[in-house]
């Protein structure tokens, strides 16, 4: 079951937060077609938001093909993000693990390790986003 | 539909004080609305106007199609400011008071909550904390299954836990049962997860009331240098207040699309921003440096 | 609202019980002796009597026995008025006042505890009726009960006439334990109409006692304040209290003349003050005997009831303005 967080001083509208840890969830597996979400009360609730905002949230999420509200039942996972499968994931993670443990060992503080990655993965990433 | 809450001319004076000066608003039903203001601005005037506590000198007040006072008063939720309870009685003989004073009360659903909450229905309310009082409060208002609930500083004399709690509480009975919400405060920060309105009272008058992202959209920052006149820039409606900041001048601004000056940085609003502007009101005018004045 | 009227002041009830078992107590410990005595100087068979006559014989300068009658020789005719002595029934009548005189004297102590009880009434205005609307509207409570399903009118009536019941009642039986304490003391005073005992017995003390009320809850109703509505209320008591003792209740009824036979013809005689009249003025006379102006023994019931009527008019519109105040009032 998700369970959601809001950043309230955040330029980002708060239905969004939602739709975004929505897929966040997605992509890390943590949510899989057929689960269902929490009900709107139960979000406006636990997080202390309007319930129109989660409301929106879970529409636009339907606009997205995310998810489907079925009338009584409540509102499901129709669709994943997950991108490779969790072995995979895994394998990436063992991979970037080494390199860090050989930064640090190469004198590296933490800082300087997360500048090197950010000035790294920054570029790269926008080159292929507006390729 | 007439709305939750209507008013037209609405004006209350206290002998020579005016509280409130020709209102005239109307408030959608179904919305979480924040009415704010500074201390004296009328905020409590205006929830005690709707409740028949005070009544109107001039003008009038409708609430939920019906007149302000005893015959809408069954459907009208109220938490007065500092949420007042009989401190000596317990919770369970407040809900008894509630259930012979209502007609319509749910006696059940109030036990269910509060057992929830984990407040202890035996003990006096008076040795309970702020915020499970005010949870209590607020269970006597939600009892009647009111389509208008109206909360008066809430959340003021609350802890950062508590007020968390109470909020959630709050939307909680609202995702349950369809209501409109009006809740006061001096602070719009406290509110701004909860409301999708926002009504801005100050010295009496309503200067502002609106959806809480459309007003976040369609007002922005301008910053720019000094000004000779009234500057007139494409695609403001309204310079909402202006201030100074060292050699700059900054205007909050209602906008109709973006705007494109180049004198003119333009920036995005938080809710807070736009309130503030709306409760400031400061004229452009005293800034301006005229001809002549200065260098 | 039956109910939250009798949550809300059921503490106060209790105290104002607790206050009678106490009252009750002490009459009973004190009263009890006093009856006691009171009856075995034969005064509740020999007053009655004692309290029609205007003047009795003066015992101190009276021989204990009438002499015996001297015997007439035939032929002389006793003369009419023979006063050379005493007959028995005025001398039994002289001897019963001498011991309700020597009772009164003994009891006047516990008697003028009495004097305390003159501030009850007040007291009732101050804690039971001050608090009603000015303790709900110090605490910010009037915002929750007068935004619940009850008028304002419903809840002001309700609360102000089961409050006044509750002090009616109450002053029923406090009223009835006093009467029975202080019957002897006043019986052997006769002085019922003085300014304690008048006050303390009777009826008057409803009327006392809803007046303060009724004062108290006006004053709460208008001031909102607990303090200023006590206060008002004592204030407002004492003074209404005292206008009406010192100058209404002389004017009640017209007064009447009594001429009292000579004193000092015959045996020495004396004003029978357990006749119980009030009395305001003496002349002498041109015969040179008492003239009084007084306002008769008879008519203690009729000033009692017309005062009461006074207070109880006072009280009346003391609420309807409390109940006004409330319905029409800004928070």
């Amino acid at each position: 079951m998700i369970g959601f967080y809001i950043t309230a001083a955040s330029a980002v509208p708060t239905y969004m937060q939602l739709v975004e840890q929505v897929r966040q969830a997605l992509r890390l597996g943590r949510l899989e077609p057929g689960d269902r979400l929490p009900t709107v009360r139960e979000v406006a609730a636990a997080v202390a938001i309007n319930p129109n905002t989660v409301l929106k949230a879970y529409r636009e999420l339907e606009h997205e093909g995310l998810v489907e509200g079925r009338a009584g039942q409540g509102t499901f996972v129709v669709r994943s993000l997950a991108g490779p499968p969790p072995q995979t994931l895994d394998a990436l993670r063992a991979d970037l693990e080494a390199w860090v443990s050989k930064a640090r060992a190469a004198g590296l503080g933490p800082e300087h390790v997360k500048a090197v990655v950010d000035s790294t993965i920054g570029p790269l990433l926008e080159a292929e986003a507006s390729a | 539909m007439s709305g939750a809450m209507v008013a037209d001319g609405l004006t209350v004076r206290y002998g020579r004080t005016t509280a409130l000066d020709a209102c005239s608003f109307a408030i959608p039903e179904r919305t979480i609305v924040a009415l704010v203001g500074p201390n004296g601005a009328g905020k409590s005037t205006l929830l005690h106007c709707a409740t028949g506590l005070v009544r109107a000198s001039d003008g009038t007040i409708t609430v939920l199609g019906g007149p302000a006072g005893d015959p809408t008063l069954p459907q009208v939720g109220f938490v007065a400011q500092d949420a007042p309870l009989y401190l000596d009685f317990t919770a369970a003989e407040l809900l008894t008071m509630g259930a012979r004073l209502n007609r319509r009360f749910d006696l059940a659903f109030c036990r269910e909550r509060l057992a929830g909450l984990a407040i202890p229905l035996d003990r006096r309310v008076g040795r309970l904390s702020g915020g499970q009082r005010a949870q209590v409060a607020l269970c006597l208002a939600l009892a009647k299954r009111p389509g208008l609930l109206l909360l008066d500083e809430p959340l003021a004399a609350l802890d950062p836990l508590a007020r968390r709690e109470f909020l959630s509480a709050l939307m909680d009975a609202v995702a349950a049962e369809p209501m409109t919400v009006i809740m006061s405060s001096h602070l719009v920060t406290d509110l701004e997860r909860v409301c999708d309105h926002v009504m801005v009272l100050r010295a009496g008058r309503v200067s502002l009331l609106g959806r809480t992202d459309e007003l976040v959209e369609t007002h922005r920052m301008l910053i720019g240098p000094p000004q000779r006149r009234r500057p007139r820039i494409a695609g403001v409606e309204r310079i909402v207040s202006a201030s100074r900041a060292q050699r700059q001048i900054q205007l909050l601004v209602r906008t109709s699309g973006d705007v494109l000056h180049p004198e003119w940085d333009q920036h995005d609003v938080s809710l807070e921003d736009v309130v503030l502007a709306y409760l400031a009101e400061c004229p452009v005018e005293p800034l301006l440096e005229l001809e002549g004045a200065g260098a | 609202m039956t109910w939250l009227v009798w949550r809300q002041h059921r503490k106060q009830l209790f105290f104002a019980l607790a206050a009678l078992v106490v009252l009750g107590a002490f009459f009973v410990g004190t009263g009890r002796p006093m009856h006691d005595r009171y009856e075995r100087d034969g005064l509740p068979a020999c007053l009655p009597r004692v309290e029609r006559a205007l003047v009795v014989l003066d015992v101190a300068s009276q021989p204990d026995e009438p002499d015996p009658a001297p015997s007439v020789p035939k032929g002389v005719t006793k003369p009419a008025d023979d006063t050379s002595r005493p007959d028995a029934a005025a001398l039994a009548d002289a001897r019963c006042a001498q011991t309700a005189r020597a009772f009164f004297n003994d009891y006047q102590n516990v008697v003028s505890v009495g004097l305390l009880l003159l501030i009850l009434p007040m007291l009732a205005g101050m804690f039971w009726g001050a608090p009603l609307v000015a303790r709900e509207i110090e605490h910010g409570t009037h915002r929750l009960v007068w935004t619940q399903g009850v008028s304002r009118l419903r809840w002001a009536t309700t609360k102000f006439g089961l409050v006044s019941l509750a002090v009616l009642v109450i002053t029923a039986i406090y009223a009835g334990m006093l009467t029975w304490w202080i019957t002897p003391a006043i019986a052997t005073s006769g002085q019922r109409f003085d300014y304690v005992f008048f006050d303390i017995h009777g009826i008057v003390v409803f009327g006392y006692a809803l007046f303060a009320l009724a004062l108290g809850i006006c004053a709460g109703a208008v001031s909102g304040r607990l303090l200023t509505a006590m206060a008002t209320t004592i204030v407002g008591f004492v003074g209404v209290r005292l206008l009406v003792m010192l100058a209404a209740r002389g004017r009640y009824r017209p007064t009447e003349q009594r001429s009292l036979p000579d004193l000092f013809a015959g045996y020495g005689q004396m004003r029978n003050d357990l006749h119980g009249d009030w009395i305001v003025a003496s002349h002498a006379s041109a015969k040179g005997t008492e003239l009084l102006t007084v306002h008769p023994a008879d008519q203690f019931w009729t000033f009692q009831a017309i005062e009461t009527a006074i207070f109880v008019a006072l009280a009346v519109p003391l609420l309807a303005g409390a109940v006004y105040w409330v319905r029409r009032r800004v928070t």
